[in-house]
């Protein structure tokens, strides 16, 4: 049965959660633009986590410019030891943990590169988990799962990140302009001209992140998956704590409940009723040559 | 003996390529019809792929074939016959960002070499280390590594480097864009780009409205030009220097080739002979690659964060380009009669500039033109016709001419 991790928020009442696993993410490694945490609090956290017998993951996935590693080997050394996983995307990460013999603490995310059952085994066959591509049809995951199963990870709610810059895209725009507005880690949006979708985008100092309009959702369709997969995670960016928890227990009730799944999505939509399938049910385009466009 | 560094040009077909070694690329990469991304840049067939490696060959340059989709399952069938069909090309590496591929390729064609696609955004030199365990000889750079880092790098890593030095960039990360994927459908990681980043957008926050009246959000990057900061990288040894831009035209090809080419050049004459390169008028350059390039240009990362400079904003300054009207297919020097190829309209009279892989930048006047028969004419208005004129220094194939 595939486990439940969840962003671990500041003001989150640990054992209100019903998930297997607490996902921390560092201030100074991760892209994340919900509650992030320093080093120090990172440790003190894992041991509340520890207490409540749950897997304890940080996350450390942003992409590391070369002025970045000494300050990683550091992070690494302090914590390859306490955390049961990693979640990373930079192989700069992966090459310290094959060093030490432990890549089985790995998990991979590189949000868009792995999208296929082929590319995913060959991280599992040495050993190391991965977040599969947030733009797979069902159809395709369905497969992705039949193939490599117990190796295959999800995101099933939550903003999808669709765009990491690491240029500070917000900051240079009110730089030219002169607007002298403080408009640095804050969640504004972002509205193209000719459509109506409003879509968060976040500048931090990691650089600009751009997110889906609508809250990203498998729920039934798991159901028919769910014995092929090692982890289902819920991504907490931008959802408050409060409704964040009770989606969590949602997806409990789901899962290890087997709950009346129309009841439960019910439920699910009046926390809140931005909810899209996404990619689930139309394939992305491989867009390849036409003959007559030169 | 030191190792030279190898201009890198992009060509959609044939004839780009061919123009992209005559004009001084060392290497080209192209797109075959398969695993490639660029969804507009006219793919390659085996067929044209062997017919580039015997040219490419017969002039000391070499071939890599891009094979940089993410790819979906969808997407396998046909690899294994397909690397093999590269590699009995004699094409000599292929530019992944799958790591399946990259597999694949070092079983059943380890004679390609493999390199890593700049989608794969690596910017340090322990994933580099990472990379060459998984067998790639070469890493294309993320466009986000500075001049400096770059440097500390090179200093650290076994496998060569491969850095963009022009053309377009991406925003974001590459490969961590799914802008347009969630806009239009299209994937950028499957070659469907539809370039949402230079789109224009409102920027709020909750209801209200921050980009001034008038004014759009804008988010989307300038081009990329490295002259100014070529010799720097020719100082830290980098391999190779890419050029971006499958989809681009002859002319711009050639223009740009020939620039970096010239500029490369002069850098191993100058520091051979000790003398200084500050005595090179960069300025020149500029305005050569300004002839064939209508975009907006700025320096990238290769000084480090980039600036209000190096944004795309709603300003619309981009100037017109010198036309490109011909290309020459031969020259008789008893008559001084040149037989070109039309590409553009032009006229008798029109003063123009020829500009060749050895011809510098010469002006002339078109003083006699005729049809491919002989038949004087005033006019040149049918795309790819066959004329002759009377030009009065010697040309070669594949010079070409632009009005002034
Ligand atoms: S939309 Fe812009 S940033 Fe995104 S892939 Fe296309 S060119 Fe690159």
């Amino acid at each position: 049965m595939a486990k439940i991790y969840v962003d671990l928020k500041r003001e989150a009442n640990l054992s209100e959660y019903k998930c297997d696993g607490f996902i921390i993410n560092s201030s100074e490694f991760s892209c994340y633009n919900g509650e992030t945490f320093s080093l120090e609090e990172a440790l003190e956290l894992k041991e509340l986590v520890k207490k409540e017998n749950k897997i304890v993951i940080l996350n450390i996935d942003m992409i590391i410019s070369e002025d970045d590693l000494e300050a990683l080997l550091e992070y690494l050394d302090k914590t390859y030891k306490e955390f049961d996983y990693f979640i990373y995307s930079d192989m700069a990460i992966r090459y310290y943990f094959e060093e030490k013999n432990i890549v089985n603490k790995l998990i991979y995310n590189p949000q868009t590169l792995v999208a296929s059952s082929s590319e995913l085994t060959r991280y599992y066959e040495s050993g190391i988990n991965v977040l599969l591509a947030n733009e797979l049809s069902y159809e395709e995951i369905e497969k992705i799962c039949d193939m490599c199963g117990s190796y295959i990870n999800l995101e099933v709610y939550g903003y999808h990140q669709m765009f990491y810059s690491k240029r500070k895209l917000i900051s240079l725009y009110d730089k030219f302009f002169s607007l002298n507005k403080d408009l640095h880690d804050k969640e504004l949006s972002l509205k193209e001209e000719l459509r109506n979708e409003f879509y968060p985008i976040y500048e931090s100092n990691k650089g600009t992140f751009i997110y889906t309009d609508y809250i990203y959702c498998l729920f039934d369709e798991l159901l028919k998956i769910v014995d092929k997969v090692n982890f289902i995670k819920i991504n907490g960016v931008f959802i408050e704590e409060n409704d964040y928890c009770k989606v969590v227990s949602l997806y409990n009730r789901l899962l290890n409940e087997r709950e009346n799944v129309s009841i439960l999505y019910e439920e699910l939509k009046r926390i809140n009723s931005n909810l899209s399938k996404g990619f689930l049910l139309n394939k992305s385009i491989l867009l390849k040559v036409n003959e007559n466009e030169k | 003996m030191r190792n030279k560094v190898e201009l890198l040009a992009p060509a959609g077909d044939l004839e780009k390529l061919k123009i992209a070694i005559i004009y001084g690329a060392n290497a080209v990469y192209i797109g075959g019809k398969k695993f490639s991304l660029r969804a507009r840049a006219s793919n390659f067939t085996i067929e044209n792929i062997r017919e580039a490696c015997a040219f490419a060959k017969e002039h000391g340059a070499k071939i890599y074939v891009t094979m940089n989709i993410i790819p979906h399952d969808e997407d396998l069938d046909g690899l294994e016959d397909y690397l093999l069909e590269l590699e009995k090309a004699q094409v000599t590496g292929i530019i992944v960002s799958s790591l399946y591929i990259a597999k694949v390729a070092q079983i059943v064609a380890p004679k390609l070499e493999c390199h890593l696609s700049t989608q794969a955004s690596v910017t340090n030199s322990l994933a580099i280390k990472e990379y060459e365990k998984l067998g790639f000889t070469r890493v294309v750079l993320a466009r986000e590594t500075s001049l400096e880092q770059i440097k500390k790098i090179k200093e650290k890593v076994n496998a060569e480097l491969e850095v963009f030095i022009h053309g377009g960039l991406c925003v974001s990360y590459s490969g961590r864009c799914m802008l347009s994927n969630h806009l239009t459908n299209r994937d950028a990681n499957r070659g469907g780009c539809a370039h949402s980043c230079r789109w224009n957008y409102d920027l709020y926050d909750r209801d209200n409205k921050i980009n001034p009246e008038g004014f759009y959000f804008n988010i989307g990057s300038k081009d990329l030009v490295g002259i100014r900061h070529l010799f720097s990288l020719l100082d830290i040894g980098v391999a190779s220097l890419k050029i971006e831009g499958r989809m681009k035209s002859l002319y711009y090809i050639a223009t740009v080739v020939r620039c970096y080419k010239q500029l490369i050049d002069k850098y191993y004459e100058y520091v051979d002979n000790s003398v200084d390169l500050k005595g090179i008028d960069l300025e020149y350059f500029y305005k050569e690659i300004g002839k064939a390039e209508n975009r907006l240009m700025s320096i990238g990362f290769f000084d480090g964060a980039p600036t209000c400079n190096e944004q795309l904003y709603n300003i619309r300054s981009e100037t017109p380009t010198k036309e490109f009207i011909g290309i020459v297919l031969d020259y008789d020097e008893k008559t001084n009669i040149a037989t070109i190829e039309q590409r553009n309209y032009f006229e008798l009279n029109d003063k123009v500039e020829f500009f060749g892989p050895t011809l510098e930048n010469t002006e002339t006047t078109i003083t006699e033109l005729y049809d491919e028969n002989f038949t004087p004419i005033e006019v040149a208005r049918h795309p790819l016709q066959i004329l002759k004129i009377k030009v009065p220094f010697e040309l070669k194939k594949y010079d070409m001419i632009r009005k002034i």
